[in-house]
């Protein structure tokens, strides 16, 4: 069966093509449905919106999966997308049957496979789950429902995709409660106890369980004490208390594991805002010499030679080599700078300032 | 010029019929036509009983009406003469004579003579003489206690033919010895009501009950009646010397009787011996209960409030008279205060009702009502919303109201809100707000001409006093032209320019609006950038709900009152209209001293035309955000924080 498909790619073009559709069902988060379409050779999922009387909970759900897809393209950029999250292709997000296409999941879930894993693949899982985290923190997302259910495992690749994100939230939005089982729900987004605003500290509680869980083979954490017969305390110290002072997925990973942060410095900045944000700044500064600005703007309102050029880290592929060059490139001259690299065969990923 | 112009009207099937000019001297068709569409209603309310006199402000009209015996129509032919009230006065209108034996002397073609005024009418003797009569003075005396008091459209029982004239003359009289320079118009046989006029508007109709006046104001009527009777010269002079003439407002007039005439105390008086006058004399008797009411809230009394409609100075709100919409007769009514009710009777009586504006109209069409409490609580605080047709004003109009109405202004940032005019309130929901928010349509766009307010709110904040928020919705279409059929933005005191992201969002269209263009300028040449706040809205932000950083704000619809906050979201808002290369829409950010950038969805999500049901439902988002940002940039809220917003 084929289908004409009009939607808009993950990298901004608008797309019309031809797919053949399998209607067979695929596994997908609740209120959506999904299943396989073929773009020439092109194999991806197609999530949409389940009909029935929760409809509209539907239309949220594949908005936040489109959202942490588009948040998370944007944060990687092209080349560099990491596979430890699920990716999206594309989205059509105006009309009233909206769907998402995302490139297929790699690996099987936790729930099936978190029992039989050897000590090597662990500590991978471990590395490649915070690696996971650490990007989603980039694009200032919290999954908010990771599970045994919601995170696979690539046994071939030794890594991890962290897949569903349909009840995926921004920072900074006041929690929801999440329905499901509270073994791998946080207290503070349980029914009856939802509180505070969502930040980069929310997901590591169900992270840490899902440590817990593929250490002891699917066993589940009941008891904290058994936290330091599997080796976990240390590592895991602090994460299962409130939310202000649990742990980053970062600092587990960089501080207590010793890796290096998957994600560039500055790649969880906006540059093409900040021009834009300098000049408001320079407007209430004409209009209100002197006035106050707030401490989350300082940096940009003042720090203007910081901004006006952002630097860019490019790694040589094909050498395989860590090194790297960093370039100054001034906002308006991104993407030249970045194709004419890439032609080269670099590897570009956003540096420091 | 003292000439007056003469125009005869025919209606062969009476006053219920067509009314034709037959003949006039005025050489300007148009003019003629003006004239009959201007006269109609009181053409057909009055007859051969009585005679009418209107004053327009510029113009007078008198109009006198003539019935054949035989007829069994109400009238068949009216004289009306038009001329400046100086010449055609109202004194001078009531000394002409009856219109039958005048008929006779006009020709018998289209084209009448002007006439010619002389310094006495014809029966002014007998005027004179008649309105110094018992009968007369007994009339005379329950008018002028309401004149007194300050009613401006009063209704008399009509009793016999040619006393509501000597009635009238008595009234113009003394008004005119008073100082006071109200223009007075008069029907003096009314048969059914009849449409009021700028000034003061006194009817006599059969059957119409004779209310009884107040006690004070009584007095002091029959002071100046009983004086009148005796010596009219006299009364002049006396009041001539004690300075009466002197320039003062209706109150002074009052103070200066009263001092004229100590006998009558305006305080801790008993019955028998001396009357108190049950007023203020900043608000007379009968708007005592309005005005103490808001005294109790705070705020002040007497004081002058602007039009927003036309923009006239409606120097004392508590003194206008009060008007009821009548919905079998789809107009509005007046509605008297008897002079004897309580405090409590009266704001029972008066709720709902409303204040015709006393400005000066050329015909029916431009007269304006607005509803009694718009006026109570201080200068109300007046926004607008501004943007191109279907850029979503109204959805975001309705939205907010929805979200007020369901109290989320009490219930996230402590402020509260009650309909300044119920019905009013009660038409924008079922009009706007139930069709959008719980049945889930797109609404129609804005109806083009209409100048108005869509709602309007008493809001107060932490326990201050009350104040008005009136919002006002304008045709996209209308903003676009340069016309006067939006003078409230000459005295906006907030402005929300919504923005539609879909024209330019990728589209490669050059970003712009006419609209901001022109509102601006006014703002621009009225000098009234430190006196108008701006909120811009990046409204339908569902359309760009994935672009950071609309997303993310869209998504963490605070209910703080946070300066920092609102600055971010501006700084964010600003940011993203740059990277757009739209930035163009941010001049109101550049011009207004206190301005905001939001964004907002009212909807949730996109609709397919008017009708139509949006098909995730309706979920408002953020739009709260911009109204909360407004009433802190416009002083409605008061808190130090509120006064940073904007800022």
């Amino acid at each position: 069966m084929t289908e004409k498909l009009q939607f808009r790619r993950v990298t901004g073009e608008h797309v019309e093509a031809e797919a053949r559709v399998d209607d067979e069902e695929l596994y997908t988060a609740k209120f959506l449905m999904a299943r396989r379409v073929w773009l020439e050779e092109t194999e991806l999922r197609q999530h949409r919106v389940s009909d029935g009387s929760q409809r509209s909970t539907g239309y949220d759900r594949l908005d936040n999966e489109i959202l942490a897809g588009r948040q998370l393209y944007e944060v990687a950029e092209w080349g560099g997308y990491p596979p430890e999250v699920v990716r999206l292709y594309g989205d059509e997000a105006t009309s009233a049957d909206p769907y998402a296409l995302f490139y297929p999941y790699r690996g099987r879930r936790l729930s099936t496979v978190g029992t039989h894993f050897l000590a090597e693949e662990r500590d991978a899982f471990e590395v490649s789950l915070l690696t996971g985290l650490c990007w989603l923190a980039a694009a200032g997302i919290s999954h908010c429902a990771l599970s045994p259910d919601t995170v696979l495992w690539d046994g071939e690749k030794r890594q991890v995709q962290i897949a569903d994100f349909s009840q995926s939230m921004v920072f900074g939005a006041p929690r929801e409660a999440i329905p499901g089982p509270s073994s791998w729900i946080a207290r503070e987004q349980r029914p009856g106890s939802v509180g505070g605003t969502v930040s980069a500290r929310d997901d590591i509680w169900a992270a840490g369980r899902l440590i817990f869980f593929v250490r002891n083979h699917g066993e589940e954490l009941a008891d904290r004490g058994r936290l330091a017969e599997s080796g976990l305390d240390e590592l895991l110290a602090g994460v299962f208390g409130p939310p202000t002072g649990r742990p980053t997925a970062r600092e587990l990973l960089v501080d207590r594991m010793g890796h290096r942060d998957p994600v560039p410095r500055g790649a969880d900045r906006r540059p093409w805002l900040e021009e834009g944000r300098r000049h408001f700044w320079a407007a209430r500064q004409h209009k209100h010499p002197g006035a106050a600005i707030p401490p989350e703007a300082v940096e940009v309102a003042e720090g203007s030679d910081r901004i006006t050029h952002t630097a860019w880290v490019h790694t040589d592929r094909a050498a395989g080599t860590e090194a790297s060059e960093r370039v100054q490139v001034p906002p308006q001259a991104e993407v030249t700078a970045r194709k004419a690299s890439q032609d080269k065969g670099f590897r570009w990923r956003r540096g420091a300032g | 010029m003292s000439n007056i112009d003469q125009i005869l009207y025919r209606a062969p099937n009476g006053g219920n019929g067509i009314i034709q000019q037959a003949a006039t001297s005025l050489r300007d068709h148009v003019e003629g036509n003006h004239w009959l569409r201007r006269l109609e209603p009181w053409l057909r309310t009055g007859n051969p009983l009585g005679r009418g006199y209107l004053a327009f402000g510029r113009q007078a009209a008198l109009i006198r009406w003539h019935s054949d015996v035989t007829s069994r129509f109400d009238w068949q032919l009216a004289l009306v003469l038009v001329g400046q009230p100086t010449v055609l006065t109202s004194t001078y209108a009531l000394e002409l004579p009856e219109l039958s034996a005048y008929l006779q002397t006009l020709p018998r073609s289209n084209r009448l003579l002007q006439a010619t005024r002389t310094e006495l009418g014809p029966a002014h003797s007998g005027v004179n003489a008649r309105a110094r009569s018992k009968e007369a003075i007994d009339l005379l005396v329950p008018l002028l206690a309401r004149v007194l008091a300050g009613e401006r459209s009063v209704v008399m029982p009509w009793t016999e033919p040619s006393l509501p004239e000597a009635v009238m003359w008595g009234v113009v009289s003394i008004l005119s010895m008073l100082g006071d320079p109200r223009p007075v118009s008069f029907l003096t046989y009314a048969s059914t009501r009849a449409p009021n006029t700028p000034g003061l508007f006194v009817a006599f109709r059969p059957g119409a009950a004779r209310l009884p006046p107040d006690p004070g104001f009584e007095m002091v009527a029959t002071e100046l009646a009983s004086r009148f009777a005796r010596d009219p010269a006299e009364l002049r002079r006396t009041l001539l010397q004690f300075g009466m003439l002197q320039p003062t407002d209706h109150a002074g007039r009052i103070t200066r009787l009263l001092r004229l005439w100590p006998h009558i105390q305006t305080v801790n008086a008993y019955p028998g011996e001396t009357q108190t006058v049950n007023a203020t004399f900043n608000s007379p008797s009968s708007m005592a209960g309005a005005a103490s009411s808001r005294q109790e809230q705070g705020g002040a009394t007497g004081h002058g409030v602007t039009c927003p409609i036309c923009l006239h100075e409606i120097d004392n709100w508590d003194a206008q008279q009060y008007w009821r919409w009548d919905a079998t007769l789809e107009a509005y009514v007046e509605l008297p205060v008897p002079p004897g009710f309580n405090q409590n009777q009266r704001d029972r009586l008066v709720r709902g009702s409303y204040v015709r504006c006393p400005a000066p109209h050329s015909d029916m069409q431009s007269e304006h009502y607005l509803p009694v409490n718009y006026g109570r609580f201080g200068p109300p605080v007046l926004l607008g919303f501004i943007g191109l047709t279907k850029s979503g004003k109204s959805h975001l109009l309705a939205s907010m109201v929805g979200e007020v109405q369901a109290g989320g202004l009490l219930q996230d940032y402590g402020i509260a809100s009650r309909p300044v005019d119920p019905a009013l309130h009660q038409r924008f929901m079922e009009g706007w707000v139930n069709p959008l928010i719980k049945h889930g349509r797109v609404l129609p766009g804005t109806q083009e001409g209409i100048v108005t307010f869509a709602d309007a709110f008493l809001m107060s904040y932490d326990n201050g006093p009350e104040q008005v928020v009136a919002l006002f919705d304008v045709a996209g279409g209308d903003l676009a032209r340069v016309d006067e059929s939006k003078q409230f933005l000459e005295i906006a005191d907030g402005l929300f320019f919504v923005i539609d992201p879909e024209p330019w969002n990728g589209s490669g269209k050059r970003p712009g609006d006419e609209t901001f263009d022109n509102v601006l300028n006014v703002v621009q040449e009225k000098n009234r950038q430190n006196r108008v706040s701006a909120a811009i809205v990046l409204n339908k932000a569902d359309k760009v709900r994935f672009d950071e950083p609309v997303a993310r704000w869209l998504r963490t619809d605070g209910s703080a009152l946070d300066p920092a906050e609102f600055l971010l979201e501006s700084q964010d808002v600003y940011a993203y209209l740059h990277h757009k290369k739209a930035l163009v829409l941010a001049g109101p950010y550049r011009l207004c001293d206190k301005a905001t950038l939001h964004v907002a969805s009212p909807t949730g999500g996109a609709g397919d035309g008017e009708g139509s049901v949006y098909p995730r439902g309706v979920t408002p988002r953020r739009v709260l955000r911009p109204l909360v940002a407004m009433l802190a940039m416009t002083g409605v809220l008061t808190a130090p924080k509120a006064e940073k917003v904007g800022i």
